[in-house]
């Protein structure tokens, strides 16, 4: 292979402690990345497989363009069964140990089987060694990265890692990358630390080479330039995630999420104490940008004095905010930073943790917590030291946060008490978004996303801009990408994204820099012509629309054999549908379960499923190429042979 | 007079590194960060960034912008006399 790939995939098998280079296979062409993983996961994963046992595979990829100096060729791509959902599972994560993971040679590497005793996997030069990582157990992921960087004597060793949490095979644990990015989703770290594996450290000293360099570098030129010029673009360098779209943002008074995701609108002073000038002012270091970006989205932050002194992180996001703010009803920025700090250094994932911290303090307001339950704690809204206090012993499994280690529901399932009934969270996986009830596409998007919730799917951003039908037209080819509470043609939108995501996941890509973010930036004409001259093979953006498709449609698949998932796993929980927002411009809004139920239908039926059942169908997946995805299916009766 | 030289503004670095990807696109055809004029050292917890480079920089010869400047998007990089 002359670009784009290495043409070399690491298979690491813990249980034998063998290392072992094979070719990189096309695997069906599907780009790379995520698509090239979710389908080696189909392939080699049986049903029934335990996510937490060693027959499971863990697999960290890169995409063609990844270590190139394409627009935020960075992102890291883990694919997994996931320990939350028991179907499919992908965490994406930022910084910087995908280029170095290339640069060291490899495309992907495949993890399998467990090791007897803690090892961590060493890529220096062109070896892959195993080495001891007995002395490295119980540390966090930061002590962890500094202490593999003396291990190896190498400051430049990129390292991802777990902490504590993974180490528990907590399903709330997440895998850590430079202090601070995160691959989190599906347990990854959980089902780390279950191959007892602490970390993969890498050291590139290679280059990602391209099949066409002038014409790629041309590509490139015209990506960063138009990037940089997009407003969007430059108010997100300038004012981050947070101060765009987090905590009712600079420009969007849009919803949020509170207390558990039953308000939509949060006290107007406590969202003063949250704004990102307030970050940005009292603890604002330098602005951080993730590998080969031209938009640093993160602001790094140090408080100093008060009882907090000393907390850093490398990133405060709006994600990060509502989940520790407004959900928690916390107003303390400086618990903030601490907050993000001890789920970067124990290693776990943000939108799992939160939940069901959220989900505690329900219960804690509902009366179904009691201080006979909580060891002590007292978990009032807006507590925040206890906060504090929960998420050491969620990571460590001690004490009562030890209820909450994996997830959500399964601590409702532990309790009972009929505490699921307010457990936020679509297909197992707990949910830390705003906007549910306010923006139909947006809540589609999370509500069938394969791995699991979230917005990094199918979910539109562009429902809150305030733009004609005109527009809507000529830019998404329907008439309502701009109206939030419109169910009209919201699955064609839903669609275009998930495409788009599968595709920009594969090729190794941050979403920020496309048109998810904002109309104005580029999409898939775009890429085809960045991927053709990096792979020196010609694509055009209606090929890479369907590999999209195609994406979906096996991890879609990996669902259905897993774990079963049909139409009743693509509902976002009952209080969407049952709890108007009080406050706030979208007072009343509240998702109906009628014309949830039509836009179900269209969505499987755009996407050639069956309506009824939400499964895939023999002719859907023989028009895609994927017959022998269809065959499997069949053979454990999971198709609909239509 | 003054020699032409690249300046580095710390506090404006995000530690994206496209800089060195700039550099050794051209002098090696392919991205990575051996080899590259310009070495970034970046410690976000700490707010420090550095940049030195070595003796292989040549403001990129006959271009008018070196392409590490080109593709600083912060202009933490910039030409300037010294």
């Amino acid at each position: 292979m002359s670009g784009g790939w290495t043409g070399k995939t690491l298979d690491v098998d813990l249980t034998s402690r063998t290392c072992r280079i094979e070719p990189t296979d096309r695997a069906g062409s599907l780009i790379g990345g995520r698509g090239w993983a979710a389908r080696r996961l189909f392939d080699e994963v049986r049903p029934g497989a335990d996510p937490l046992g060693p027959e499971n595979l863990l697999i960290f990829s890169t995409g063609p363009l990844t270590g190139t100096l394409f627009p935020a060729a960075g992102r890291l791509c883990v694919t997994t069964k996931s320990a939350v959902t028991g179907g499919y599972g992908s965490a994406n994560g930022g910084g910087h140990f995908a280029p170095a993971l290339k640069y060291a040679g490899f495309d992907h590497v495949v993890v399998r089987g467990a090791a007897d005793r803690p090892v961590y996997l060493a890529l220096v030069g062109d070896r892959a060694e195993l080495r001891d990582a007995r002395s490295l157990w119980g540390l966090t992921t930061w002590d962890t990265e500094d202490a593999i960087r003396r291990d190896l004597r190498d400051p430049a060793v990129r390292v991802a890692s777990i902490g504590p949490a993974g180490e528990r095979a907590a399903r709330l644990a997440c895998i850590i990358v430079d202090k601070g990015r995160s691959a989190s989703w599906s347990g990854c770290g959980g089902i780390m630390g279950a191959k007892n594996l602490k970390a993969i450290a890498v050291r590139g000293t290679g280059h990602a080479a391209v099949a066409r360099p002038d014409d790629f570098m041309t590509e490139a030129r015209r990506a960063w330039q138009w990037v940089r010029r997009t407003k969007a673009m430059q108010q997100m360098a300038r004012h981050g995630t947070l101060g765009i779209s987090g905590m009712d943002g600079l420009f969007t008074n849009g919803p949020q999420g509170v207390k558990n995701l039953s308000e939509g609108q949060w006290d107007g002073f406590k969202t003063l104490r949250l704004k990102q000038v307030v970050f940005d002012e009292r603890f604002g270091l330098n602005r951080v940008a993730c590998f080969g970006c031209p938009t640093p989205c993160a602001q790094a932050c140090r408080v100093s004095g008060g009882p907090l002194d000393g907390s850093r992180c490398i990133a405060v996001h709006a994600n990060t905010v509502r989940a520790f703010g407004p959900n928690l009803d916390i107003d303390s920025a400086e618990t903030v930073v601490r907050a993000t700090q001890l789920v970067g250094e124990l290693g776990m994932d943000l939108d799992a943790t939160t939940a069901a911290v959220a989900w505690a303090y329900e219960a804690w307001e509902r009366g179904v917590l009691t201080a006979a339950d909580t060891e002590g704690l007292t978990l009032e809204w807006g507590q925040a030291e206890t906060l504090l206090e929960l998420l050491p012993q969620m990571a460590y499994r001690e004490g009562f946060g030890a209820l909450l280690s994996d997830g959500v529901d399964e601590a409702a399932r532990r309790l009972g008490r009929s505490s699921d009934s307010f457990a936020m969270s679509i297909k197992g996986m707990g949910v830390n978004d705003k906007g549910l009830r306010e923006y139909v596409g947006w809540a589609l998007g999370i509500a069938a996303s394969p791995r699991g919730a979230g917005h990094l799917n199918g979910a539109p951003l562009c429902e809150d801009r305030r733009l004609s039908r005109d527009v809507s037209e000529k830019r998404y080819g329907i008439p309502t990408a701009f109206e939030p509470a419109s169910y009209d043609h919201k699955e064609a939108l839903v669609l275009l994204f998930e495409r788009l995501k599968a595709v920009i996941d594969s090729l190794g890509l941050c979403y920020f820099q496309s048109y998810w973010y904002d109309d104005e930036i580029y999409g898939l004409e775009e890429h085809a012509r960045a991927l053709s001259a990096a792979t020196g093979d010609d694509v055009d953006a209606k090929g890479l629309e369907r590999v999209g498709e195609r994406i979906h449609n096996i991890e879609k698949a990996f669902n259905t054999l897993h774990a079963g998932f049909g139409r009743s796993a693509d509902v976002p929980p009952a209080r969407f549908f049952d709890e108007p927002v009080t406050t706030g411009k979208f007072a009343g809004a509240v998702l109906d379960r009628l014309r949830w139920n039509d836009l179900l239908t269209r969505y499987y039926g755009a996407h050639g499923w069956d309506p009824a059942s939400g499964w895939q169908t023999r002719r859907g997946l023989e028009g895609l190429g994927l017959g022998d995805v269809a065959e499997t299916l069949a053979a454990h009766g999971r198709l609909i042979q239509d | 007079m003054p020699k032409q030289t690249i300046l580095f503004e710390p506090r404006q670095c995000t530690g994206c590194l496209a800089c060195e990807l700039a550099c050794t696109s051209r002098k090696h055809g392919a991205f990575g960060r051996e080899g590259s004029a310009i070495r970034v050292a970046f410690d976000a917890l700490a707010g420090l960034a550095d940049a030195t480079f070595t003796a292989a920089c040549d403001l990129c010869g006959p271009l008018v912008t070196p392409l590490c400047i080109e593709f600083c998007a912060t202009r933490a990089l910039a030409l300037g006399r010294r």
